[in-house]
C-alpha cells in the first residue's frame, strides 16, 4: 500500500482478519513490511497486536484476509512451515524450553537447516556428526553474541527475565530468518538497557540482514528504533507511517497516546 | 550357585524385559506425550511370536532355533511400528490426560479383539510355544544385548538432533513448532519407536512364558509399566530403566520379606497379600515427593561430580 | 556415563540377593519337620484376584499333609508340603515353580490355580523332569504338555454334560435354551463350547448365546432378549460375582425356568449375590461331600471340624493332588528302593512314572490316569443350590 519506490515488500498483509467469536481482535488490516525496514507495531493492551503477531507465525489461523511472504501465500501453512520459510519470533510471555540449557535451546532452532534423522543420528553417521558440530559452533556463537557466552549449559529457566527475553532472541536468530518477529523484547528491562537494545536490534538488522517486527509498549524506544510505525486499536490499523507522522497524528492522540 | 541362578533366572530376565517396557512408555514421554499403548503393542508383539512359533515356523529341532526369534522380534517390530504410525496419527492429536484415555481405549481393543478371534485362541490363548534355549536364565543372550541396544539408543537419541526436536515438543510444543519443528511427525515417531519396542519384548516374553492370552498387556499392565516411568524418573533413560527392574522385583521380595520368620503375623501378611497396598502408596507418595522420579539427571551428575573429585 | 552404568549394574544383583535373603524360610505347615521329610510343593495363588480359589486349595492340602502324616506318611518318612505363592498371573506362576523346583526340591508340585498359568508354569517343570499335577486345570490340553503334567482335575467337556442330563431328567419338556457366558474368561469360553455341544448332542434348541465380561454388573439387556424367546432352561458360564448378578437379574426380570451354573458358579461365594434367587440352579460337581467312602469320611470331618463348613471341590482337589504322590510314593517305597535314599532327579522321574500307574481312593472318588496324564474319574454329581429363607445362607444339594 504504502510501499516506498524502489522497495520491495517482504511482508505483506491484505485485509488480514481475526476473530473469536464475536470478539475482532484483527479486524481487515493490511499493511506491507520492506525489506530491510524496522517496523513497529504499537498500540494499547488488547488492540490486537500479539494476536497479529501469531496470525503471521500461523499459531492462530485467520479468519480471513491474505498474507503474503515474498510474494508467496502464508495463511493456512503450518507455524513450523512458516517458521522454516524465514520467519523467526520471540514471544511476549518468553517461551523457552525450561528445562534445557541454553545452548540447547539455540540448537534446537537450527532444526531445519539440519537433516540426519534417528538412525544416523544414533549411529554417528555422516552428516550427523559434521551438523551436531556446525550447529554447535553456531549456537555458542549466537550466544556470544547476545552476550550469554559464559553461560551456555544452564539451564534456561535459571536466566534472569532480561537474559531470557537474550536467550529468545538468539533462539529466533539460530532460525536463519529473513524477518524477525519481536514480541516486548524491551519488557521489564532499565532505562539503560532500554537504550542498549536500540542499539543492539540496529546492529542485528544489519549484521543478518534482516526485516524486523516489533511489538513495543515503550513509545520512546519505537520512535527512536522504527523506520515505520503501525498502530492499532481495537484489532484496527488506525495509522501507518514514519516515527514523526505517526507521532502528530490526531487519531492516534487520542485512541493510543491519551490513554496511556 | 547354579540353584540361584535358576531359581532367579525368571525373576532376572523378567526384571529387563520390565526395564525395556519401561524404556517403551519413556519413549513417547520424552515429547511430552502420555502414551499408555505400550501394553497393547507388547501384546500384539507376543501374538505374532506365538502364532509364528506354533504355527508357521514348526521345527523338529529339540529347540527352537534363536535365528527364527529374531526373524520374530524383526516382523513384531515392524508390523508394531506400522500399527504405531496408523494409530499414532490421529490419537496423538489429543493431549495429556486424553490421550492417556485414547491409547487405554486402544490396549483395550486389542484385548476384545484378541478374546474374540480364532487365532489368537480366545480367551485360552495360545500354548505350547516353543522354547529357543533350556533353562530361563539363557534369555539372557536375547534380552541383555537388546536391553543395552535400547539403552544405548535411547541414551543417544537423547543427545541427537531429533532428541532435542523431542525435548523442545515436551517443553513447550507451541515454541518448537514456531521454531520449525513438525510436533505431529516427532510425536508419532517417539510413539512409533516406542510401539516398536514394546512389540520387541513382548515377542521374547510370550516364548518366556511358555503361552501367550488376552491376560497380557492389559491395563492394569499399562499403570504398572507407568509406575516404571513415574517413579524410576521420566528425565533421563535410566529412570525407567531402574523403574522397570525394580517395579518387577518388588512383589517378590515383598511376598519373600513376608515370610522372615519372626515377623508378627499381620505384617507378614500385609508384606504378602497386601502388596499392591503398598505398592501403591509407592506411586502416591512417589509423585508426590519425586515428581520426576526417583532417578533424575541431576541426581547423576551431582554424583558423577563427586565422583571424579573424590 | 561410566558412573551411570556402574550403579545400574550394581542394582540388579543387589535385588536379587534382596530376593535371595529374605526368602530363606518358604511357609511351611509341618508340625512334624524332620530334616528328612519329602518335600512336596504347592504353587498355587494365593495372593491376587484368584486367591479365594487358591486358598480353598491350601486348605486342601494342608489337610492332607495333616492326615497322611497321621497315617505314617511314606513308610514312616513324614512328608513336608512347601507352598509358593503363584498370584494370578503367568510370571508369578512360572518364579514360584521355579523356586520350589530349584531353591525348595520337591519331589512334585500340586498347581497352579488358572490353565493359563498351567500353560506357563507346567513346562518349566516338564524340562526340569519334575512331576506336575493340576488340581483345577479343566482347559483341553493341559496333560498335552508334557510327559510329567497330569492333573485331577476333571476337564470340563467331562464334568459339564451331567448338568445337562440332570435338568433334562427334572424337566423332559425342555426344548428351548438359552446361553450366556463371560467372554473374557478363558474357562467360561471353552466350557460354554462344551455346554453348547451337549446341547445339540441332546438335539436341544439352541435359541440364543449372549456374551458378557466377568467386570459386568448390569445384565438387562442380555437377560431381556433372551428371556423374549422363552427358553426353557438357562446355561450361564461365568464367576460368582457376575454369574449371581446374572441369575438374580434373570429372576427379577421374571425368568421362572430351570438355570444351570459352570463351574464358575461353583462356589458359596455366589450366595451373597443372588440370595434367595440363587435358589434352584444346578451345577455339576466332580465332588459330592457326601460321596461314602473312608478317605473322603476323613477329609470331610477334618475340614468340617476346621471350618466349619462343608468342603469345596477346589480343597477336595487338592488333597486329592497330595494324596496321589503320596500314595505313589508309598508305592515306590515298597516296590524296593527307599524313597529317601533315592537321587531327587531319579525319586522325581520314578515318582511320576508310578503315578500315572496307580488306582487312587480319594475324596473325590476312585481315579487313575491315562497314559498322558488326563484323569480317569468315575463319578460326577450335580448339585441344586437350596438357599435358607431369609437368602443368607444356602447350601449345594446333591441330587441322587
Amino acid at each position: 500500500m504504502i510501499a516506498e519506490q524502489g522497495t520491495i515488500p517482504v511482508l505483506e498483509a491484505q485485509s488480514l482478519t481475526r476473530r473469536f467469536g464475536g470478539l475482532v481482535a484483527v479486524n481487515d488490516v493490511s499493511f506491507s513490511v520492506n525489506s530491510g525496514e524496522i517496523f513497529g507495531l504499537i498500540g494499547p493492551n488488547g488492540a490486537g497486536k500479539t494476536t497479529l503477531f501469531n496470525v503471521v507465525t500461523g499459531l492462530i489461523p485467520a479468519s480471513g484476509g491474505h498474507l503474503l511472504f515474498n510474494g508467496e501465500a502464508l495463511l493456512r501453512q503450518r507455524p513450523h512451515q512458516i517458521a522454516a520459510k524465514g520467519i523467526a519470533r520471540t514471544f511476549q510471555n518468553i517461551r523457552l524450553f525450561g528445562a534445557l540449557s541454553a545452548l540447547e535451546n539455540v540448537m534446537i532452532a537450527q532444526h531445519v537447516h539440519t537433516r540426519s534423522g534417528v538412525l544416523k543420528g544414533v549411529l554417528g553417521l555422516p552428516p550427523a556428526p559434521q551438523e551436531e558440530k556446525a550447529i554447535r559452533a553456531k549456537a555458542t556463537e549466537l550466544l556470544e553474541l547476545v552476550g550469554l557466552g559464559d553461560r551456555t549449559s544452564e539451564q534456561a529457566k535459571n536466566f534472569s527475565y532480561g537474559d531470557q527475553r537474550r536467550l529468545e532472541i538468539a533462539r529466533a536468530l539460530a532460525l536463519n530468518p529473513k524477518v524477525l518477529l519481536l514480541d516486548e523484547p524491551a519488557a521489564g528491562m532499565n532505562p539503560n538497557e532500554k537504550h542498549q537494545l536500540s542499539d543492539f536490534i540496529r546492529d542485528l538488522r544489519d549484521r543478518f540482514s534482516l526485516t524486523i517486527l516489533l511489538i513495543e509498549h515503550h513509545v520512546p524506544l519505537v520512535m527512536g528504533l522504527c523506520d515505520r510505525i503501525a498502530v492499532l486499536d481495537f484489532g484496527q490499523l488506525i495509522a501507518l507511517g514514519e516515527p514523526d507522522r505517526v507521532r502528530t497524528d490526531p487519531a492516534v492522540i487520542a485512541a493510543y497516546l491519551g490513554n496511556e | 550357585m547354579d540353584d540361584f541362578v535358576a531359581t532367579y533366572g525368571p525373576l532376572l530376565i523378567s526384571m529387563l524385559l520390565g526395564a525395556m517396557l519401561g524404556l517403551s512408555l519413556y519413549l513417547p514421554l520424552m515429547a511430552g506425550q502420555l502414551s499408555l499403548a505400550s501394553p497393547g503393542f507388547y501384546a500384539l508383539g507376543g501374538y505374532i511370536a506365538a502364532i509364528l512359533s506354533t504355527q508357521a515356523f514348526k521345527t523338529d529341532a529339540a529347540l527352537f532355533p534363536v535365528p527364527l526369534l529374531l526373524v520374530e522380534m524383526a516382523i513384531a517390530g515392524v508390523v508394531c511400528g506400522v500399527l504405531g504410525v496408523l494409530v499414532g496419527i490421529p490419537a496423538l492429536r489429543l493431549s495429556g490426560i486424553y490421550l492417556a484415555i485414547a491409547t487405554i481405549a486402544f490396549v483395550e481393543i486389542l484385548r476384545i479383539l484378541s478374546l474374540n478371534l480364532e487365532i489368537t485362541g480366545g480367551a485360552v490363548g495360545i500354548f505350547g510355544i516353543p522354547q529357543p534355549f533350556d533353562s530361563a536364565i539363557e534369555y539372557l543372550w536375547i534380552v541383555l544385548p537388546l536391553l543395552g541396544l535400547s539403552m544405548v539408543f535411547v541414551y543417544r537419541l537423547e543427545n541427537i538432533r531429533v532428541g532435542r526436536a523431542l525435548s523442545a515438543i515436551r517443553e513447550d510444543e507451541l515454541a518448537a513448532d514456531a521454531m520449525g519443528i513438525n510436533p505431529t511427525h516427532y510425536k508419532v515417531l517417539a510413539f512409533t519407536l516406542g510401539a516398536i519396542l514394546a512389540g520387541m519384548v513382548g515377542a521374547i516374553s510370550a516364548h518366556f512364558l511358555n503361552t501367550w492370552n488376552a491376560r497380557q498387556g492389559t491395563f492394569d499392565a499399562s499403570i504398572i509399566y507407568l509406575t516404571f516411568v513415574l517413579i524410576g524418573g521420566s528425565r533421563t533413560y535410566l529412570g525407567p530403566v531402574v523403574g522397570g527392574m525394580v517395579f518387577t522385583a518388588l512383589p517378590e521380595i515383598l511376598r519373600a520379606a513376608g515370610d522372615t520368620p519372626g515377623l508378627p503375623l499381620w505384617l507378614g501378611q500385609l508384606l504378602k497379600d497386601g502388596r499392591l497396598i503398598i505398592f501403591g502408596l509407592l506411586i502416591v507418595l512417589g509423585t508426590i515427593f519425586f515428581p520426576q522420579g526417583l532417578v533424575r539427571p541431576g541426581v547423576l551428575k551431582r554424583r558423577a561430580k563427586g565422583g571424579r573429585t573424590s | 556415563m561410566k558412573k551411570q552404568f556402574y550403579t545400574l549394574s550394581l542394582i540388579t544383583p543387589t535385588l536379587l540377593i534382596l530376593a535371595a535373603c529374605t526368602a530363606t524360610s518358604p511357609t511351611t505347615t509341618s508340625s512334624n519337620g524332620a530334616k528328612s521329610a519329602i518335600a512336596i510343593g504347592i504353587g498355587v495363588a494365593q495372593t491376587s484376584n484368584v486367591a479365594l480359589l487358591g486358598q480353598e486349595q491350601v486348605a486342601g492340602a494342608k489337610l492332607a499333609e495333616k492326615f497322611f502324616n497321621d497315617n505314617k506318611g511314606v513308610n514312616g518318612t513324614p512328608i513336608k508340603l512347601i507352598i509358593q505363592d503363584t498370584a494370578g498371573d503367568e510370571a508369578g506362576a512360572i518364579n514360584a515353580f521355579q523356586t520350589l523346583i530349584s531353591k525348595d526340591k520337591v519331589v512334585g508340585i500340586v498347581g497352579p490355580t488358572l490353565s493359563q498359568q498351567a500353560f506357563s508354569a507346567d513346562p518349566i517343570a516338564d524340562r526340569a523332569k519334575v512331576p506336575v499335577l493340576g488340581p483345577s486345570n479343566t482347559a483341553k490340553g493341559i496333560p498335552d504338555i508334557g510327559e510329567f503334567v497330569a492333573r485331577v482335575s476333571a476337564p470340563v467337556s467331562v464334568v459339564a454334560p451331567n448338568a445337562v442330563k440332570a435338568a433334562l431328567k427334572m424337566n423332559p419338556k425342555i426344548k428351548k435354551v438359552a446361553v450366556f457366558y463371560a467372554q473374557n474368561d478363558a474357562f467360561s469360553k471353552s466350557e460354554t463350547e462344551i455346554f453348547q455341544k451337549t446341547l445339540k448332542d441332546q438335539k436341544l434348541d439352541l435359541v440364543t448365546v449372549q456374551k458378557f465380561q466377568t467386570t459386568d454388573t448390569d445384565f438387562q439387556t442380555q437377560a431381556t432378549s433372551a428371556i423374549n424367546l422363552k427358553p426353557d432352561l438357562v446355561i450361564i458360564s461365568g464367576l460368582a460375582a457376575d454369574g449371581g448378578n446374572l441369575v438374580r437379574q434373570m429372576r427379577e426380570l421374571g425368568y421362572k425356568g430351570l438355570i444351570i451354573g459352570g463351574n464358575g458358579l461353583n462356589t458359596s461365594n455366589l450366595f451373597p449375590v443372588c440370595k434367595t434367587l440363587c435358589d434352584g440352579v444346578l451345577i455339576a460337581q466332580a465332588y459330592n461331600p457326601e460321596y461314602v467312602s473312608p478317605i473322603n469320611k476323613s477329609f470331610r470331618d477334618a475340614y468340617k471340624a476346621q471350618y466349619k463348613k462343608e468342603p469345596p471341590q477346589f480343597s477336595a482337589q487338592a488333597f486329592t493332588g497330595v494324596q496321589v504322590f503320596v500314595d505313589a510314593l508309598n508305592t515306590l517305597d515298597k516296590g524296593g528302593k527307599k524313597v529317601s535314599q533315592m537321587p531327587l532327579a531319579e525319586l522325581r522321574v520314578a515318582l511320576n512314572q508310578q503315578l500315572l500307574k496307580g488306582k487312587y481312593n480319594t475324596p473325590i472318588g476312585e481315579i487313575s490316569f491315562t497314559p498322558k496324564g488326563e484323569i480317569i474319574q468315575k463319578d460326577f454329581y450335580v448339585a441344586q443350590i437350596k438357599m435358607d429363607t431369609d437368602g443368607t445362607s444356602g447350601k449345594f444339594a446333591f441330587l441322587k
